[in-house]
């Protein structure tokens, strides 16, 4: 019964305390479910399988054979026989045989509070069982099929015994002490009350557990039956599952709670992985600026010269340099003017030269004056050497003052 | 713990988790893309400066020749006197070339600069445009080492045909030692 790779841990009472069995493997005995944590691993999915004492056994001959109209019949059956309301018990059956219209069923109930006290230490850590079975019908699955068999097995500092037909659990009832004497004064009292329940008490050889072989000349003296040693290759899974509803909506809870918590932790993980790749691909764009800026800087010292003469030349590029001329700039701009010659709209009023700037001023109409500034905009003799700028401020009819400035820019070395 | 939250502290719980989440990550982009726009600011400087060395290993015989130039036509000014003297009358005679009427020549003024002594002359005139630019157009040449700094051209107001300049004319001359540093003329 493994899900998602994880191990099974089967919880099933002991002779004394609980025994562990991990993936069908090896037992391990511990006084207490407290302590049975210790052992089963954290992934496992537990498995509790109950001590007969924890749970009521009764046999039903119910007036149906559908398995549906069976369960129905059990509930109304239940709710009359059980000392405590049917909602507070897990229950369900062994279909032990049909005759006609006829069932022999033996019903199985676990009262909620009974499984809480159980299993408080399971769920008090969190380590709620997946399935909760019955010990005694583990062990009827391990008994033979086609006969009749008494089998008796210690529980807890107890024996039971247990009436199987064809591997089915027909009947079983806890004793209470594992010594002869106990057992051999109860057990026919118990047998004679099965055979009024109606149990079928002629029972072919007795299965008895190697924990208590001690018993076997004391019964073999007193039933005068064979007496066989219990298999102890149980089977893993038992037909019924006691677990109360709400405890598999919990486990469920849990499990997407669980799911949910890895898939964070998965996110979580890619996240900081991005996050660290992010600042990795940073730190190492840090260290490849780092060396361009290096050899920039490395290089640097060899154009210190080269650098100093281009400064000296840009130094005196207004005495040199025929765009830095104001005179240049003078034609270029009357050149645009003369286009405008005819245009009356259009007014001269000043115009200012320093090297590091040129300002013309001038008056027009909004139009005039936009058509000027784009002229003198897209005049490369000019706006190759010169950042140009148009501005204007409106004044009454459509006019306007306007400047057309122009800023040195960085020179450009001529191909020749 | 968060099992025993209520369905109501747990959507609290997950919207304040949430809010944090975001403004923690938008701490942390904003924090990655500044300085990744840092570090490419500095990258592209960086590289333009290096872009900037290789067009200069192509123009270094031709800024090595310019200097030279500058160095080789760049004149001593002379006495301070004698240079008034003759760049007034180098004036007055471009003037007279390009029908350019001279108001008033200040007397010259030389200042000591780091590159250059520069020699400055006051000159007011009035002319047309074409006059004033047949006169600066002799009076800037790549040789003559002259600038105007400033120049401010207006309409004069008798005769709305003619321009009236007022123009400071810059002459540069070699360095002479002991100079103070650069800056204005």
């Amino acid at each position: 019964m493994k899900k998602n790779g994880a191990s099974h841990a089967l919880v099933s009472p002991g002779a004394t305390g609980w025994r562990i069995r991990l993936n069908g493997g090896t037992d391990n005995t511990v006084p207490t479910l407290d302590e049975a944590l210790s052992v089963i691993p954290d992934d496992a999915h537990i498995e509790l399988s109950l001590p007969c004492q924890s749970v009521l056994l009764e046999r039903h001959k119910l007036p149906a054979t559908d398995r549906a109209e069976l369960a129905d019949m059990l509930q109304l059956q239940l709710e009359k026989t059980l000392p405590f309301p049917v909602e507070e018990v897990s229950h369900g059956y062994e279909l032990l045989g049909q005759e006609d219209n006829e069932s022999t069923i033996l019903s199985i109930a676990a009262h909620h509070t009974q499984l809480d006290q159980i299993c408080a230490p399971l769920r008090d850590k969190g380590r709620l069982p997946e399935r909760i079975t019955l010990e005694a019908q583990r062990v009827a699955a391990a008994c033979p099929v086609n006969e009749t068999v008494l089998a008796l097995w210690p529980e807890q500092e107890q024996l039971v015994a247990a009436i199987v037909t064809g591997g089915k659990l027909a009947w079983a009832q806890p004793m209470s002490s594992r010594d002869a004497e106990t057992v051999l004064s109860e057990l026919p009292g118990l047998l004679i009350s099965a055979e009024i329940e109606g149990v079928p008490v002629n029972f072919a050889e007795i299965l008895l557990s190697r924990q208590c072989a001690d018993l076997e000349p004391a019964l073999a003296g007193e039933l005068n039956k064979p007496i066989r040693p219990l298999a102890d290759d149980e089977k893993t899974e038992a037909g019924l599952d006691l677990l109360p509803a709400s405890w598999q909506h919990e486990a469920h809870r849990r499990e997407r709670g669980e799911k949910l918590k890895q898939n964070l932790l998965l996110a979580a993980v890619i996240y900081l992985v991005l996050l660290a790749g992010a600042f990795i691909t940073l730190a190492l764009y840090k260290k490849k600026v780092q060396n361009i800026q290096n050899q920039a800087a490395t290089e640097a010292p060899k154009y210190a010269v080269i650098n100093q003469q281009k400064a000296r030349w840009d130094t005196f590029a207004p005495a040199v340099e025929n765009s830095r001329y104001a005179v240049e700039v003078m034609f270029q701009l009357w050149k645009d003017w003369k286009k405008f010659k005819d245009d009356n709209n259009l007014q001269f009023v000043g115009f200012t030269f320093k090297p590091s700037e040129w300002v013309l001023k001038g008056e027009g109409t909004i139009d005039s004056q936009f058509q000027f500034s784009q002229a003198v905009k897209k005049n490369f003799d000019l706006a190759d050497f010169y950042d140009i700028d148009a501005k204007y401020t409106p004044l009454k009819d459509n006019r306007v003052t306007f400047t057309v400035s122009g800023k040195p820019k960085p020179l450009i070395p001529p191909k020749k | 713990m968060i099992a025993q939250m209520s369905q109501r502290e747990k959507t609290l719980a997950f919207l304040v988790g949430g809010a944090i989440a975001v403004l923690l990550n938008v701490f942390i982009i904003k924090f990655f893309m500044g300085k990744y726009n840092e570090y490419s600011e500095i990258k592209i400087k960086a590289e333009g400066e290096l872009r900037g060395y290789k067009i200069l290993d192509t123009e270094r015989e031709r800024w090595a020749k310019r200097d030279a130039w500058l160095t080789a036509n760049l004149h001593p000014m002379g006495e301070e006197a004698e240079m008034d003297k003759s760049q007034r009358d180098y004036l007055k005679s471009l003037a007279q070339k390009n029908d350019i009427l001279i108001d008033s020549v200040s007397p010259g003024k030389s200042t000591a600069l780091t590159s250059y002594t520069a020699f400055n002359t006051g000159l007011e005139c009035k002319g047309g445009w074409e006059q004033l630019i047949g006169f600066l157009s002799d009076l800037q040449n790549q040789k003559n080492f002259t600038v105007v700094d400033p120049m401010d051209i207006k309409v004069d107001v008798n005769d709305k045909t003619k321009f009236k300049a007022s123009i400071r004319v810059v002459k540069w001359f070699a360095p002479t030692a002991g100079v103070k540093p650069l800056g204005r003329l």
